[in-house]
């Protein structure tokens, strides 16, 4: 009676039994750990922006003018982007795929630098500002800074562009 | 449904059946979905009602859900293939050992008792569902993301039972296994 192990070697010569590729793909995986986390955000972020706006992936491929197989990649996670890539993407949805933190001390310096530069309006002058910023949904900063002007706080409410080199009174408060 | 054939994964020790309408092996399909974020963003979405509140893993958002798949996975294949690559399977690295424990006897549906896979990091809904040739031999025959209790709840749940029955036959038919006293074993990296 043949042993297992010659059983399983006759199979294989007689091409029933394969040589699977799943340790390829594990070692593939695993050495791409580092970016692909990232892609797989960016697949799902793509996924979710398409279903908001009730598009399809081959309405994005349109838009694009590449093939609609491209985005499949995409929303499968598994695509190493390029950063021209992602701009197109983000240009076409409308959103922010990738934002990079950014150094909150050096924000806030310029952020104030910037709101100091256009205190030379009316609204701006005589006060003691306490600028402070929330960042938006659209990357455009939203400066709220105090007045204090014989003992009555207002509060003005402007926008920063994204160099932080323009300050835009929006409304007063 | 129909094996049309068998997948070796590490030499006399794990197998995986390929379906007819299928161009990957089971276990490298399974381990292939569960990384593709739109295969599970479609899964979540369709049974977005077991993620509620109300259901067993009680609101856990899509993206949530996604993305701890993602990694449950990513961490038992990375054990899977750490142990495929050490090259043996013997007393310290076996996978009944290491890889193995039986199932709950609740769960078994069929004559012999069901294998599952569980993932890592605690409650992982993964599972690989194997059928035990032997303590080092094992044939994967699928494997699922199980949000619910029981594994015949839900109709994808019942292909995967299916699967275990014709892969039998088909190990029987090929003369794979030569004896009726198989059973079914559950992958697990728990850290037990």
């Amino acid at each position: 009676m043949a042993t297992r192990k010659e059983r399983l070697e006759n199979l294989k010569s007689e091409g029933v039994i394969k040589q699977s590729q799943w340790i390829d793909d594990a070692i593939s995986r695993k050495e791409s750990k580092g970016w692909i986390r990232t892609s797989q955000k960016i697949a799902f972020k793509i996924l979710q922006t398409l279903k908001a706006k009730k598009l399809k992936q081959k309405d994005l491929a349109e838009l694009l003018d590449i093939k609609p197989q491209q985005v499949n990649k995409w929303v499968k996670g598994k695509e190493n982007f390029t950063l021209e890539t992602i701009s197109r993407i983000e240009n076409a949805l409308s959103i922010s795929l990738l934002v990079l933190p950014e150094n909150r001390k050096a924000s806030y310096e310029r952020l104030k630098k910037a709101v100091n530069t256009f205190s030379d309006s009316a609204d701006m002058k005589n006060k003691n500002e306490y600028p402070f910023y929330k960042p938006t949904t659209n990357r455009s900063m939203r400066v709220i800074s105090t007045e204090t002007e014989k003992g009555q706080k207002t509060v003005h409410v402007g926008l920063l562009n994204k160099d932080f080199t323009d300050y835009t009174p929006v409304k007063n408060g | 449904m129909r094996i049309v054939n068998i997948f070796e994964i590490y030499e006399e020790a794990l197998y995986a059946i390929q379906l007819n309408n299928e161009v990957q092996d089971e276990f490298r399909k399974v381990f292939s979905n569960w990384s593709d974020v739109e295969y599970l963003t479609d899964f979540f979405t369709e049974n977005e009602a077991l993620l509620t509140e109300e259901g067993f893993w009680r609101g856990i958002s899509i993206e949530d859900a996604v993305f701890k798949t993602i990694e449950d996975a990513e961490y038992l294949e990375e054990y899977l293939l750490e142990v495929a690559q050490k090259g043996t399977i013997d007393e310290y690295n076996d996978l009944q050992s290491k890889l193995f424990k039986p199932l709950s006897k609740n769960d078994s549906t069929l004559e012999h008792l069901k294998s599952k896979a569980y993932g890592t990091n605690g409650e992982s809904w993964l599972r690989i569902y194997a059928i035990r040739i032997d303590a080092n031999c094992y044939v994967i025959t699928g494997g699922a993301i199980k949000l619910t209790k029981k594994m015949n709840d839900i109709k994808h749940l019942e292909i995967e039972l299916l699967k275990l029955k014709k892969s039998v036959e088909y190990l029987k038919e090929i003369n794979f296994i030569e004896k009726d006293d198989i059973s079914f074993i559950e992958i697990r990296n728990d850290g037990n």
